[in-house]
């Protein structure tokens, strides 16, 4: 800014001080005990406590010349006809010093600001009484009253409710030894300020917290805040009344009403034949479950409050127990509104379990136990003979609840050489398995609820033991597991059939096919049949095989073949009649029968015709 | 007869002990194995066998002969082979086939000749062992009038029995004769020991076609019983009775030749197919496996007839 603007200005706020400079008087405003002096030209404000309620101001005018002064045009005010104005005193002519009093009456007719002016004439004559001069004192006057709301909150979101004095602030549904909190504000909305001087409240179970050091005045749009609580002990409902102190000995009272709960939720547990009431802290007894299966209970939580429910968490402790359907956290239910979990008890192994469950902050013990796989029964051979290939089956005695998988082991002992021939049916000796859920019968990797095996052809002891997991792998094998137990006694050998493996007109070999749990042979006996007509002398033969056999069933190649063996035996047929046209020698045979023999017996007797 | 012959004595070629009496791998025959593409030999007897590590392998088709020592095959190159055992090896004479697969083959009971259908070149050819090498004899066409899908066939020498949904016909070397009609419904044909068998896939009946002063024309019903068979998939004979696979069932059904009555039967665990045989005992494979982990089942009519599994999984 330049030089001459800065002088400018100045002289613009000297005109008012020049003006009062030239009325010889002190003017002062006197509100009760509170003298205040006022300048000519200035604003007195008049505040009044309620509509109705006057306010006078006394303005004091004392005569600071050397003269004598009148007001012979009198005291009137302009503007609002809220203000009344009359000179109490000093009606003469005053001299050096002495004072006249105005006394002027705000007397407000609404909430409204207003505004008017006082006008002052007088007349002032000198010392000598030469000279008169008359002059004018001006004061503006300017009148409010404070309008004070109350206004609370009472939700989260923070929408702010106004209450009129008499009016009922309701505190939202409170648990017992809770403390809600309701913030307050008392706000001057008038165009005057006002001061408040108290804050009370009567009734035990609300208080008042965060108020300011009163008296306080509230300029307009000041506000006072503080907050009032509500802290129950005890179920049921509970009010007191606010009562707020304003100047000028005006109150305005507030109820205060709330209701102590036990809780905010209600909690049921949801059943297909409906729902039970489950209260808070009731412990919650799953049913016996399955080991690798679960058991749920669906948990439906209500809001009965009249305010929104904040679900900030659910927890739970005790490895078993779980939520299954969990909502999205926090979660806010409306009054009325509900939503629904799933609590789980999932054991993976038998035995008792307990926990808790924790939703919101109510906490129910819950208790659970696992069990164990139902028996079963393995059902299959006793005893069993070579080559026999019996059937299995796997049944549970009673419907397990998930779906299971399962290996059948086939062990095998033995005091000869294992038989690798002793297998399932799938190949090897194990056999993978499913019992589907609520189910007792095994179904084996065939999709038969049979499973075949071969037993071999060496003696032994057989033993059949399952192992059960759920699909999710937990191992439900009982510790002991029943097993089945079979066996293929030592025997006799067992001849399958005899064969001409080659032939010429002189001799043939004889296979033997045969098998021996034992693995040891003794002898075989051959005995031959002459056809009609033919007389030999030697039809009849019994080998020693015990070597031989020895020495085949200690060989690498038959030790896949268990005691199955194939044994060539070749004879020789001679005659000194070797005419043209005579008969070949082999034609003279009509049948053979062999039996063989180890030291468990001798084997059945195989027989073939030769012609 | 009633010859004596001067001198005769039988004994015994020498000593157990000096190893004379020789001991073998005991086995139940050969087959081919669809899942591993290969040759295998069903090691020790039915009740106690295993498949064998492969002894051909990369095939795509083959059939082996009665005896288990011949088989024909068509490699996964397409070649199509003649193949002979000695012991576990195998030797392989590619021969050239006058059409591709896909293959029906008859062997004849000696397991010297086959007799194979090309449904590529709807023709017929047999592949004879001569001087110890296999020659393509007898292709024969399927005439016009033997026409519709081949359903099964049986040989013997040069008269072949081929029955097509379009009905059973007899064709010789050159011609074609319509024996009976399609309503005949034969859909499997049997020649064994100069006798024919058929069986209608539709009603599960069992035929002989009956043959007339040497020609073959009329169908004889052997046996019709809906409740055991309804679904034949093949036969074979076994003494004086059939042995009928019956898919509907899974059941062998076991008929005397002469009373046409079931007179036995065996469960299956598993569908049965066409029976072939697998060595020189009396021994069929009834269901041949898919997967590699499924078992092999075989019929065993060596003593009184019974259904074995060989055990599937890998090689024993």
């Amino acid at each position: 800014m330049g030089s001459l603007s800065r002088l400018l200005l100045l002289a613009l706020t000297a005109l008012p001080f020049a003006a009062q400079a030239q009325a010889p008087f002190v003017l002062r405003a006197q509100q009760g005990d509170n003298l205040t002096q006022v300048a000519n030209g200035s604003t007195v404000t008049f505040s009044s406590s309620s509509p109705g309620t006057p306010r006078t101001i006394q303005i004091l005018v004392t005569y600071s010349g050397t003269g004598s002064v009148t007001f012979p045009s009198g005291i009137s005010t302009l503007g609002s006809p809220a203000f009344t104005a009359q000179l109490t005193s000093g009606n003469g002519a005053l001299t050096p010093f002495q004072t006249a009093t105005v006394e002027v009456v705000y007397t407000p007719t609404g909430t409204d600001s207003v505004s008017g002016e006082l006008d002052i004439g007088y007349l002032e004559v000198s010392s000598s009484g030469a000279q008169a001069q008359r002059g004018l004192l001006t004061l503006g006057l300017s009148g409010g009253v404070p309008v004070y709301s109350l206004s609370y909150s009472t939700s989260s979101g923070g929408n702010v409710t106004a209450l009129a004095p008499g009016g009922t602030l309701l505190f939202p549904d409170t648990l017992v030894n809770t403390t809600t909190v309701v913030p307050v504000s008392v706000v001057n909305l008038g165009g005057s300020a006002g001061k408040v001087v108290s804050v009370s409240l009567s009734g035990g179970t609300f208080a008042i917290a965060g108020l300011p050091a009163l008296p306080l005045t509230l300029s307009p749009a000041a506000a006072l805040a503080f907050q009032l609580t509500y802290l129950p002990r005890q179920t049921g409902g509970g009010t007191a009344t606010l009562t707020i102190g304003l100047d000028g000995g005006v109150t305005q009272q507030y109820q205060l009403q709330g209701l102590s709960i036990v809780s905010q939720v209600a909690y049921e547990i949801v059943q297909t034949t409906g729902a039970i009431p489950l209260p808070a802290g009731q412990q919650i007894q799953f049913p016996e479950t399955a080991s690798g299966s679960s058991s749920q209970f669906q948990i439906r939580l209500t809001n009965t409050s009249s305010t929104d429910f904040v679900l900030s968490g659910a927890t739970t402790t005790g490895a078993p127990f779980g939520f299954t359907n969990l909502p999205l956290l926090p979660a806010t239910l409306a009054p009325a509104a509900s939503v629904t979990l799933g609590a789980s008890f999932a054991p993976l192994q038998v035995g008792q379990f307990s926990g808790s469950i924790r939703i919101g902050s109510d906490t129910f013990p819950v208790a659970g136990t696992g069990t164990g796989l139902p028996g079963y029964t393995l059902t299959g051979p006793t005893q069993v003979a070579a080559l026999d290939q019996p059937a299995v089956t796997l049944t549970l005695s009673q419907a397990y609840p998930v779906n299971l998988t399962g290996v059948l082991t086939l062990a095998v002992a033995s005091d000869y050489a294992p038989d690798p021939a002793v297998q399932f049916s799938s190949g090897g000796r194990t056999v993978a398995f499913t019992i589907a859920a609520n189910s007792t019968a095994a179904v084996f990797s065939n999709g038969s609820s049979t499973v075949r095996l071969q037993t071999g052809s060496v003696a032994s002891a057989f033993t059949l033991t399952p192992s059960f997991a759920t699909e999710q792998g937990v191992d439900v094998t009982p510790a002991s597991p029943t097993t089945l137990k079979f066996a293929m006694p030592a025997s006799a050998p067992s001849l399958l059939g005899v064969q001409v493996a080659s032939q010429t007109n002189t001799g043939l070999t004889l296979r033997l096919l045969g098998v021996a749990t034992t693995r040891s042979l003794t002898s075989t006996t051959i005995r031959f049949t002459g056809a009609t007509g033919f007389n030999l002398p030697n039809l009849n033969f019994t080998l020693d095989l015990t070597g031989p056999s020895s020495l085949w069933f200690n060989s690498a190649a038959s030790q896949s073949f268990g005691g199955q063996f194939t044994l060539d035996i070749p004879f020789v047929l001679a005659t000194s009649d070797t005419g043209t046209g005579a008969t070949a020698p082999v034609l003279a045979l009509q049948s053979v029968s062999a039996t063989i023999s180890n030291a468990s017996g001798d084997s059945n007797a195989t027989s073939l015709t030769l012609r | 007869m009633n010859v004596n012959l001067a001198g005769l004595i039988l004994v015994f070629a020498g000593t157990a002990s000096q190893g004379l009496a020789q001991w073998a791998d005991p086995s139940s025959g050969i087959v081919f194995d669809a899942p591993t593409q290969s040759i295998r030999r069903i090691a020790g007897f039915p009740g106690a066998a295993s498949l064998s590590k492969p002894l051909v392998q990369n095939l795509d088709w083959a059939v082996i002969a009665p005896s288990g020592k011949r088989g024909i095959a068509e490699t996964q190159s397409g070649d199509f082979v003649w193949l002979e055992a000695s012991g576990d090896e195998f030797s392989a004479t590619r021969v050239v086939a006058p059409g591709a697969g896909p293959f029906l083959a008859r062997w004849n009971a000696a397991s010297n000749a086959v007799r194979i259908y090309s449904a590529a070149c709807s023709c017929f050819f047999t592949v004879t062992l001569h001087s110890g090498q296999p020659v393509l004899t007898g292709q024969t066409q399927i005439l016009d009038t033997a026409s519709g899908t081949v359903q099964d066939f049986s040989w013997k020498q040069s008269i072949t029995l081929v029955a097509t949904d379009a009905g059973l016909y007899r064709m010789g070397i050159s011609s074609s004769q319509l024996l009976k009609s399609a309503d005949s419904g034969v859909t499997y044909l049997l020649e064994e020991s100069g006798r024919v068998w058929a069986t209608r896939g539709a009603t599960g009946e069992i035929l002989e076609v009956v043959q007339r002063r040497g020609e073959y024309g009329e169908l004889r019903l052997v046996t019709a019983d809906p409740a055991a068979l309804s679904d034949v998939a093949s036969i074979v004979t076994s003494g004086n009775s059939i042995l009928a696979a019956d898919r509907k069932t899974q059941r062998i059904r076991q008929i005397g030749l002469t009373s046409g009555v079931v007179e036995q039967s065996w469960d299956l665990d598993a569908v049965p197919g066409r029976m072939t045989s697998i060595g020189a005992r009396p021994v069929w494979i009834v269901h041949e496996r898919s997967k590699a982990q499924d078992p092999m089942l075989i019929l065993d009519a060596s003593n009184a007839p019974r259904v074995y599994f060989i055990p599937g999984g890998g090689e024993q």
